[in-house]
């Protein structure tokens, strides 16, 4: 490669600069699509959840019984919470402070949920459990069945909770608490 | 450029410094796009990666270096990951401009065009290297954005000069 080559490349590069100059190229829309994105990206992972859950609440409904339900309720409750707050919150840009206790109060309510939703996941179990043991009186064949239900709970339990730390946690938790982050402001720093 | 690594008291406050900073810079970053991708809507897509990439250490980025030394950076990193994912389907939007520097064909664009063929045969940090060292960056520079020694970056470079000779002479 001759000096005089790499030159022309420099030049080349030159009039590159030169005619970007006269060029926006940056959008407002652009600009606010970057400032959203890492949002917006958690809002459709939750609408999908919404739907899904919707779509398979009958089917939830028909094999697990009315506490099943009530339960994918709950999560279909949770997700929209979480959707339609976190849209409300981040439509218009706010004051920083209001910025962030919306945020903290938006992961308080969703984690005490969430842990709400679990226990009563977990307990669905073991009360249809008690319920079969009251019905059908407490025979050796009774408390088998208990016991099975006991083990299919525990089961599906650590399956749930495996599930939702590694997957529904990080989406919506970190999320947030990375936009928190981002902005520096730690809760004791507000107002 | 004291908003970088400042704290922003309102969400508007620190977007207009974001908009200020990438309009500043608009240039950089839209060369290193260019120079990494294949046609205008991947540069595009590029583009937004890396604006997305810069709005997220905004806060973080202390001053430690110069900010086009950081920006140059991300940019790069951008690119090279999104190469390296290639890729995930982003919505973008389309650039503000009225040239289009992969299909014009005036004299000038022809120019660029031909800085881009020269460019885009080298490897993905090769092209990030020739680029900085075009732009009159110090070795020690390119190294810091690059993140190897300043002595990698001369051998690397002679290599580089050695690769284009052997282009041009094909």
């Amino acid at each position: 490669m001759e000096n005089n080559e790499l030159e022309e490349m420099r030049a080349q590069l030159d009039v590159l600069n030169k005619k970007l100059e006269g060029e926006a190229i940056v959008s407002e829309t652009m600009l606010s699509n970057a400032t959203k994105k890492s949002v917006s990206k958690m809002q459709r992972r939750l609408l999908i959840r919404i739907i899904v859950a919707i779509v398979l609440s009958p089917l939830v409904f028909t094999f697990g019984g009315l506490w099943i339900l009530i339960w994918c309720l709950g999560v279909i409750a949770l997700n929209l919470y979480v959707y339609l707050k976190t849209k409300k919150t981040y439509a218009e840009p706010l004051d920083v402070a209001d910025f962030t206790s919306q945020t903290h109060k938006i992961i308080k309510t969703y984690k005490r949920t969430r842990k709400i939703l679990f226990i009563f996941f977990s307990a669905s179990f073991l009360a249809l459990g008690i319920f079969l043991l009251l019905v059908t009186g407490f025979s050796a064949q009774a408390f088998s069945r208990f016991f099975i239900i006991l083990i299919f709970a525990i089961f599906s339990s650590v399956i749930y909770f495996v599930v939702e730390e590694v997957f529904v946690k990080p989406d919506v938790e970190l999320t947030l608490e990375q936009v928190l982050h981002d902005l520096e402001v730690q809760p004791n720093e507000q107002a | 450029m004291r908003l970088i690594g400042k704290r922003f008291k309102t969400m508007k406050e620190k977007e207009k410094a974001f908009s200020d900073l990438v309009k500043r810079h608009k240039n950089t970053i839209f060369t290193v796009c260019y120079l990494f991708s294949k046609d205008q809507e991947e540069a595009n897509d590029l583009f937004q990666e890396t604006l997305i990439n810069l709005w997220r250490g905004f806060d973080s980025f202390q001053g430690k270096c110069d900010v086009k030394t950081w920006i140059w950076r991300v940019s790069f990193n951008t690119c090279l990951t999104f190469e390296r994912k290639k890729k995930r389907h982003v919505e973008t939007v389309p650039f503000n401009m009225d040239i289009n520097l992969f299909t014009d064909t005036d004299d000038d664009t022809k120019q660029i065009q031909q800085l881009y063929r020269r460019i885009n045969k080298l490897g993905m940090v090769d092209r990030a290297i020739i680029l900085l060292w075009l732009e009159n960056l110090s070795y020690e520079e390119i190294g810091q954005i690059i993140g190897i020694s300043t002595k990698n970056v001369s051998v690397k470079l002679v290599r580089i000069r050695e690769q284009l000779k052997k282009m041009s002479n094909d």
